[in-house]
C-alpha cells in the first residue's frame, strides 16, 4: 500500500501537461442516477485538468447521495465524499486530488516529504551516513559557459549560518551534518545558483553559474545580495571583478588593471604615467604582485602608463593589505593576487580588441573536451602613427613597443586531481630619436599540481620561475657606445595543504622555497671605437624559506579568527669578496676594516624571523561586522630607487652584508555594514603601520652599474597611518562606490654620520604621500546593450623637492635644497567617461561584439606632472610646471568574442 | 645613462605643455652663509667670499639688484699641514685675500680653512691635498651643431664650431679637473671708409658653463672635454681662445657633479630627488649643521689656440630684412660698443 501511494505520489511528481488550476467551483453536469464515485471522477477529469488518485477496489463499487444536484460542483463532490464514505480527500498541487482511507496524516506527510526529498539534490548515501557524525560536501564551482573553474565563489547554508569561498580551483568544502539544507553558490558577475540539498553522508557536489540573465523589461536585480562583505575576513572592495574593470573607462582604449587598483582607498601613485601602486604608504615594490602565485617584477607597459596584464586573460584581481593570510610573504605592503582564467573546456573560442594603439587575441578551447583545456593570448602596440604624429621631430623619430604574451593549460586528470600551468612574458622598448634604445621584458611561469587526498585534506606543489631584465644599447659608432643590462630571478618550490578536520577549523599549511638572483649590472662597449670599460657586478642573491601554518577558526557563530605564523629563513649570497667596514665611520674604501675574500657565489648573511598574523571578524548582526587584524611582513629584496617615481632601471638588491631586510607591522580596525539586502555596503577601516629597515641611498648615488653603491646604501625606518572608507552600490542600473581615504606616509633616515642622513635625519613626508584622496567609479547600464561609466578621482598633490633659496657662485644660480618633499603640487582632480555599446543580442550568433568610446581626462584638468625651474646666469631661478595629458584624450576601441 | 629617461620625459612633454609657475614656495626664514673659497697655484686666483643665500622671492633679473649681505668682519686663515698658516684680510665687504698678494699653493701640499664669523660661529674645512697639475694636450674646432631641446619643447639649430680639449692622459692615478675659458675675438665694422678706425677685439668669458671632467689613467682613451661653442659670426676675422684646467679633488669634482645634474633636472618623477648639496665644509662644533660652499684648492695649466673660421660670408648691411633678425652681424654695429669690445689691438693678436 505505501508503495502504491509513494508511487501515486511519483506519478503526482513527475506528471506534466496541466496547466490549469484546480478551483472547487469547477463543475460536471450529472444524471441523477450517475452517482457511482468512478463515474463523477470520471466525469471531473473529463471535464477539468484534474487528475484523481485511487485504489480502484475503494470507489468501483461506492455511491454518493447527491441530493439530485446535477450541476455538482467540485468542492461539493469532495465534501460529500468525505461525508458519506470512509475515505478523505488530500489536495496536491492544484490539480491533483488524491482519494485515500486506512493513512494517517503523519504517514501522508512522511510519505509527501519523501516526495519533497526527491526533489532534492542527494548527497552520499543513508549507508556511509551511518558512520559518520558530521559529513563532508565538498565539489567544484565553475563557469557553466566555460567549464572554468570559479575561484573564490561563495559557498553558504543559511540554516546552519556557514559559509567558506572556493580554493583557486574552483574546489569547496563544507564540514556540515546531516540533513537537508539549502545551498547557495554566488561569483560575482554570475547568477546565484541554489540547491536544496539532502545530506545523507560525506559526498560532492558541483554547480555551475552562469551568467546574469537580464530582462529587457527590468534591469534591477532584486534579492538579498552576497554578504560576504560581513562574513569574510577580506574586505570585498579588495576583490576587483574583471568585468566591472572592463567597464570602467579606458586610457588609449584599454582598460587597466593597474590603474583600477588606484581606485581603491589607500591606493596611490607617485604621479600620471609612474609605474606601480603605493599602497598604505608602502613603497611600490613592497607589492607582491602575483601572476597565477608567481611573483611578476615590472607588470608595467609604457613606462607605467599601461598595466603589463592583458585583460581578457585574468579571472579575478584580489588587494590584500591587512591580515594578509600567512601562505603569502616576501613584500611588506600588500599582495595583488591576479588569477589567470582557464581556457574553455567545452569549446572553442576566442576574444579580441582593436584600439588606437593596441590590439590583442585571446584564443581558448577544449584540448580534451570536459578534461583539459587552453588559452593563449597575446597584445601588442602600433605606435609609430601615434608618434609620427607629433610635431616635435625628435619624437617623430622615436619608436616606442611593447608586447604581452601568456598561455595557460589546466584541466582535471580526475575527481582528485588537477593540473595547469601558465605562462607570462612581456616586452618593452623605446628608442628617442633613433638615438638609444632601451626596455625590459618579463617572463613568468608556473605548473602547479592539486589532488584531494581525502575528505578533509587537500595537497597542492606548484614549480615557478619569474625573470626581469632591463636593458639599454647605444648605437655603435660611437667613442660611448655600450650595452648594459640589469636584472633580477627567481625559481620557486611550494609546497601546501589544506585540512578541515571538522566543523570549526580549516587549516593551510606550507613550505615555500624561492631562489634569488640579482644580476646588479654589467656594461660592455658596443662596437670597435667604444672607449667604454667592461664592468660586470658581482652577483647577489639569497634562498628564502618560508614554513607557514594558518587556521581559520569559528571560534562562535559570531566570531572568526584567521590566526597564522610564517617562518622566514633567508640566506643571503654573494660573489667576490664581502667587506667588513668600521662601525664609527661612514662606509667608504677607507673605512673597510676587514675583507672576506671569498671564491664564487657564496652564503654570507643569515636572517631568520616569525612573521606572525592575526585577524578577527565579529559578526554584530547579519549586517554589521566589526574587523580587527594584525600582520608582520618581512621583505628580503628591496629595490633601490633615487627618484620620485620607480624606473625600469632602478636596481633590485638583496638583504646581505650591506642591508637589513625590511620589517613591516600593521595593525587595523575596520566595520562593514549592509543596508538594503545588502545591495548598499560600508566598509571603513584604520591602520597604523611601522616600516623597519627601508632601503635608500645616499642623496645623489648614482644607481646603473655602479661599483660603490655597496658604500651608498641606507637603512631608515618609516610609519604610514589612515583612514578609509568606501561606499559600494551594488544592485540596480547603477553601480559603482564612492570612496576616501586620509592617510599619511612618513620616512626617517638619520644616521651619527651626515652623509647617511637623508633630510637632514628628520622625519619626511614620502613621495607618495597624499592626505586626501577620494574616487568615485559609477556605472549606468541604462540598456542591455549599451553602459555609460564614469570615475572622477581627486588627491592633494604629491609631494615635491624645490629649493628654499639659491647663491651665485661663478655666475651660476645654485638652488639650494633643504628638507625633502617640502612642497606639494596642486591637487590632483580628473573626470573620465566611456560609453559602451554592444552588438545585437541574439542568442544564437558568431561573434558578441562592442565598441568604447571614451575621453580621459574630459574637463582637460591641467594636474601638474612635474616642477623644476630654469637657471641662467642673468635671470633668477624660474619656476614652470608641466602638465602631462593636460586636456580632454578620447580614445575609441572594438572588442569581440567568438 | 641617465639621460635616458631625461629622454622618455621628453616624449611625455611632447604631449604636454609647460607654463610658468606661479604658486607660493616656502620661503627660508633665515638666509643661509654661503662660503666661496679657493686657493690656486697663480698669483693672485686665492679669495674667501662670504655671503648669503638669497630668498627665492627676492630673486631679481639683475643680480646685483639682489639682497645678497656680504658678511664683513669675520676672521679668515688657510692653514697648511706644514705647520705655515695663511691670514685673509678682508679687501671689500665680504671678499677675503691672503695678506700675502702672491700666495700660491703647489701640488701635493694640504691645506684647510679656518673661518670665526663676529659671532664666535667657527666653520672649517677637511684636510685638501693640492691635486697634481692636468694638462691640456691640444685644443682644437671641430664644425658642430647647437642643437637645443628646450623644456618648452621648441627645437633650435645653430651651425658653428666648437672648442674641444684633449687632456693629457699621462697622470699617476685618477685626476679630475675643471675647464675655464677665455676668449677674444676680433669684429670689422664696414660702416666707415676708413675700417681701421672700427677695428675691434671683444673678450668674453663666461663662468656659468660647468666643464668637468675626469682622466682614468687604467681606462681607455679620454673624450676631448667640449668647451664653447662658437658662432660664425665671432670667428670670422680671428678667434683666440685660452683655456685653462684646473685639477681638483674628487670631493669637488663629486660636489659640481650634483650641482650640474640638480640644475639640469626638470622635477619629473623620474629625476633623482633633489637634495642639499654638501661641500666640504662643516662646523666643528655642531657636525649635523648644513653648511653651503666649497673650499677648493687647485693647480692648474693652460693652452690657447687661434682660430678662423674657413668660410667667408658677405652680408650687406644694408639688406632691410637684417632689420628684423634678431642677431645683426657684428660688422653692421660700430663695435666699439660691444660689451667687452676695445679697438687696442691685445699683444697676442697676429698681425
Amino acid at each position: 500500500m505505501r508503495k502504491l501511494v509513494l508511487f501515486l505520489l511519483v506519478l503526482l511528481y513527475f506528471s506534466n501537461g496541466i496547466n490549469a488550476q484546480h478551483h472547487p467551483e469547477q463543475r460536471v453536469q450529472v444524471s441523477p442516477e450517475s452517482t457511482s464515485i468512478k463515474q463523477l471522477v470520471e466525469s471531473f477529469e473529463e471535464k477539468h485538468p484534474l487528475r484523481f488518485f485511487y485504489f480502484e477496489d475503494w470507489i468501483s463499487n461506492t455511491s454518493i447521495n447527491i441530493s439530485g444536484n446535477t450541476n455538482l460542483q467540485l468542492g461539493d463532490f469532495l465534501k460529500l465524499i468525505q461525508e458519506q464514505t470512509p475515505m478523505k480527500v488530500l489536495l496536491y498541487n492544484e490539480f491533483y486530488i488524491i482519494l485515500y482511507r486506512d493513512l494517517n496524516e503523519e504517514i501522508i506527510a512522511a510519505r509527501l516529504q519523501e516526495v519533497e526529498d526527491m526533489k532534492r539534490v542527494k548527497v552520499g548515501t543513508v549507508e556511509r551516513g551511518q558512520n559518520e557524525s558530521t559529513s563532508i560536501l565538498r565539489g567544484v564551482i565553475r563557469d557553466g559557459k566555460t567549464g572554468e573553474p570559479l575561484p573564490g565563489a561563495s559557498i553558504r547554508i543559511g540554516e546552519l549560518n556557514k559559509g567558506t569561498t572556493s580554493n583557486p580551483n574552483g574546489y569547496y568544502q563544507l564540514e556540515i551534518p546531516k540533513g537537508r539544507y539549502e545551498l547557495r553558490v554566488s561569483f560575482v558577475g554570475l547568477s546565484e545558483e541554489s540547491r536544496q540539498l539532502l545530506v545523507l553522508s560525506s559526498g560532492s557536489l558541483d554547480v555551475d553559474l552562469f551568467e546574469k540573465t537580464i530582462l529587457l523589461s527590468d534591469l534591477t536585480f532584486s534579492g538579498r545580495r552576497d554578504d560576504a562583505n560581513i562574513t569574510s575576513f577580506e574586505k570585498p572592495s579588495d576583490i576587483l571583478n574583471i568585468k566591472t574593470i572592463q567597464k570602467m573607462p579606458p586610457l588609449l582604449g584599454e582598460v587597466d588593471l593597474v590603474r583600477s587598483v588606484l581606485f581603491l582607498p589607500g591606493v596611490s601613485t607617485a604621479g600620471e604615467g609612474a609605474t606601480g601602486f603605493n599602497v598604505r604608504g608602502g613603497n611600490v615594490d613592497q607589492n607582491l604582485v602575483l601572476y597565477d602565485g608567481v611573483q611578476v617584477f615590472n607588470p608595467a607597459h609604457l613606462f607605467g602608463f599601461m598595466s603589463g596584464f592583458n585583460p581578457e586573460s585574468i579571472e579575478s584581481v584580489q588587494l590584500y593589505r591587512s591580515g594578509i593570510p600567512a601562505r603569502f610573504g616576501g613584500r611588506g605592503s600588500s599582495v595583488l593576487d591576479v588569477q589567470t582564467r582557464n581556457g574553455n573546456r567545452k569549446k572553442f573560442g576566442g576574444n579580441g580588441g582593436i584600439g588606437l594603439v593596441t590590439s590583442k587575441l585571446n584564443l581558448e578551447g577544449p584540448i580534451i573536451k570536459d578534461k583539459l583545456s587552453f588559452l593563449v593570448g597575446g597584445r601588442s602596440i602600433y605606435s609609430n602613427w601615434f608618434l609620427r604624429s607629433v610635431p616635435n621631430v625628435a619624437i617623430r623619430n622615436s619608436e616606442a613597443f611593447f608586447y604581452d604574451l601568456n598561455a595557460k593549460v589546466s584541466g582535471l586528470i580526475n575527481d582528485k586531481n588537477a593540473i595547469e600551468a601558465s605562462f607570462y612574458h612581456s616586452y618593452d622598448d623605446f628608442a628617442f630619436s633613433a638615438d638609444t634604445l632601451f626596455g625590459y621584458s618579463n617572463s613568468a611561469g608556473q605548473a602547479r599540481w592539486t589532488h584531494l587526498l581525502n575528505d578533509k585534506v587537500s595537497l597542492g606543489s606548484q614549480i615557478s620561475f619569474s625573470n626581469y631584465r632591463y636593458f639599454a644599447n647605444t648605437p655603435e659608432a660611437n667613442l660611448d657606445a655600450f650595452a648594459l643590462e640589469n636584472g633580477i630571478s627567481t625559481t620557486g618550490l611550494h609546497l601546501y595543504a589544506t585540512w578541515t578536520p571538522n566543523l570549526f577549523h580549516n587549516v593551510d599549511a606550507g613550505i615555500h622555497l624561492i631562489n634569488y638572483r640579482i644580476q646588479q649590472g654589467n656594461i660592455k662597449p658596443l662596437g670597435d671605437i667604444s672607449s667604454i670599460e667592461n664592468v660586470d657586478l658581482p652577483m647577489q642573491g639569497g634562498l628564502e624559506t618560508s614554513i607557514y601554518i594558518q587556521d581559520e577558526w569559528n571560534a562562535h557563530p559570531k566570531l572568526k579568527v584567521l590566526a597564522g605564523m610564517r617562518l622566514n629563513h633567508y640566506q643571503a649570497f654573494n660573489a667576490g669578496p664581502v667587506y667588513t667596514f668600521d662601525p664609527d665611520r661612514p662606509r667608504s674604501i677607507a673605512s673597510i676594516i676587514d675583507a672576506n675574500t671569498q671564491e664564487g657565489f657564496k652564503p654570507s648573511t643569515d636572517f631568520i624571523g616569525l612573521e606572525p598574523r592575526l585577524s578577527l571578524n565579529y559578526i554584530v548582526n547579519p549586517d554589521i561586522a566589526l574587523r580587527a587584524s594584525y600582520h608582520r611582513m618581512r621583505q628580503n629584496v628591496q629595490l633601490i630607487s633615487n627618484t620620485t617615481a620607480i624606473t625600469p632601471q632602478d636596481i633590485w638588491q638583496s638583504a646581505g652584508p650591506y642591508l637589513k631586510p625590511l620589517i613591516v607591522d600593521q595593525l587595523a580596525l575596520g566595520i562593514s555594514k549592509n543596508m538594503r539586502d545588502n545591495s548598499y555596503e560600508f566598509s571603513g577601516e584604520m591602520y597604523y603601520r611601522d616600516m623597519q629597515q627601508l632601503a635608500d641611498v645616499r642623496d645623489g648615488t648614482p644607481l646603473l652599474v655602479n661599483e660603490d653603491l655597496i658604500y651608498n646604501l641606507l637603512n631608515g625606518n618609516g610609519r604610514a597611518y589612515g583612514i578609509e572608507m568606501i561606499a559600494k552600490k551594488q544592485a540596480g542600473k547603477l553601480t559603482g562606490w564612492i570612496s576616501y581615504t586620509y592617510s599619511r606616509s612618513l620616512r626617517t633616515f638619520d644616521s651619527p654620520f651626515q652623509v647617511d642622513q637623508i633630510s637632514f635625519g628628520r622625519e619626511f613626508a614620502s613621495n607618495f604621500d597624499k592626505p586626501h584622496d577620494a574616487n568615485v567609479v559609477a556605472i549606468w547600464q541604462f540598456t542591455r546593450r549599451m553602459n555609460l561609466s564614469g570615475n572622477f578621482t581627486y588627491s592633494t598633490g604629491r609631494p615635491v623637492t624645490v629649493p628654499e633659496a639659491f647663491f651665485r657662485q661663478g655666475g651660476i644660480a645654485i638652488p639650494i635644497f633643504t628638507e625633502r618633499n617640502n612642497f606639494r603640487l596642486p591637487d590632483y582632480h580628473r573626470l573620465d567617461i566611456s560609453f559602451t555599446i554592444k552588438g545585437d543580442l541574439k542568442k544564437k550568433k558568431n561573434i558578441d561584439s562592442s565598441w568604447t568610446l571614451a575621453v580621459y581626462n574630459l574637463y582637460g584638468r591641467k594636474n601638474p606632472y612635474s616642477l623644476f625651474f630654469v637657471n641662467s646666469i642673468s635671470a633668477p631661478p624660474v619656476p614652470y610646471v608641466v602638465y602631462i595629458l593636460g586636456r580632454p584624450f578620447p580614445s575609441i576601441s572594438y572588442n569581440f568574442t567568438f | 645613462m641617465r639621460q635616458l629617461w631625461i629622454k622618455f620625459i621628453l616624449v611625455l612633454i611632447g604631449f604636454s605643455c609647460v607654463e610658468r609657475f606661479e604658486g607660493e614656495f616656502p620661503v627660508s626664514q633665515d638666509q643661509f652663509l654661503v662660503v666661496d673659497a679657493q686657493i690656486t697655484d697663480v698669483v693672485g686666483d686665492s679669495y674667501v667670499v662670504l655671503t648669503t643665500s638669497i630668498r627665492l622671492n627676492e630673486a631679481r633679473e639683475n643680480p646685483d639688484e639682489e639682497n645678497v649681505t656680504l658678511l664683513s668682519g669675520a676672521e679668515v686663515k688657510v692653514e697648511s699641514q706644514g705647520g705655515s698658516t695663511i691670514p685673509f684680510f678682508e679687501m671689500s665687504l665680504g671678499r677675503y685675500l691672503p695678506e700675502n698678494p702672491d700666495f700660491i699653493v703647489l701640488p701635493g701640499q694640504t691645506y684647510r680653512l679656518l673661518i670665526t664669523l663676529p659671532n664666535g660661529r667657527k666653520i672649517e674645512s677637511p684636510w685638501e691635498m693640492v691635486p697634481e697639475k692636468v694638462f691640456i694636450e691640444s685644443l682644437s674646432f671641430r664644425p658642430d651643431t647647437l642643437r637645443n631641446i628646450t623644456q618648452f619643447n621648441t627645437v633650435s639649430n645653430v651651425v658653428g664650431s666648437r672648442v674641444l680639449a684633449q687632456m693629457d692622459k699621462n697622470v699617476n692615478k685618477e685626476a679630475f679637473f675643471q675647464l675655464r675659458w677665455n676668449a677674444t675675438y676680433e669684429a670689422i665694422a664696414f660702416l666707415t671708409d676708413d675700417p681701421e678706425l672700427l677695428r675691434c677685439w671683444i673678450n668674453e668669458s663666461r663662468t656659468d658653463e660647468l666643464i668637468i671632467g675626469a682622466i682614468n689613467p687604467s681606462g681607455f682613451a679620454v673624450e676631448p672635454s667640449k668647451v664653447q661653442f662658437v658662432t660664425p659670426i665671432k670667428s670670422l676675422h680671428g678667434y683666440y681662445t685660452e683655456v685653462r684646467a684646473y685639477a681638483i679633488t674628487a670631493t669637488i669634482h663629486q660636489y659640481w657633479i650634483q650641482v650640474k645634474e640638480q640644475l639640469e633636472a626638470r622635477g619629473n618623477i623620474f629625476d633623482p630627488i633633489p637634495f642639499p648639496i654638501r661641500g666640504n665644509l662643516f662646523n666643528p662644533n655642531d657636525d649635523r649643521e648644513f653648511i653651503i660652499g666649497t673650499f677648493r684648492v687647485m693647480s692648474s695649466s693652460s693652452n690657447s689656440f687661434f682660430y678662423q673660421y674657413p668660410i667667408q660670408t658677405y652680408i650687406d648691411c644694408n639688406d632691410p630684412a637684417l632689420a628684423e633678425q634678431e642677431n645683426i652681424p657684428l660688422h653692421c654695429y660700430d663695435c666699439r660698443e660691444y660689451p667687452g669690445a676695445t679697438n687696442v689691438k691685445p699683444a697676442f693678436w697676429p698681425n
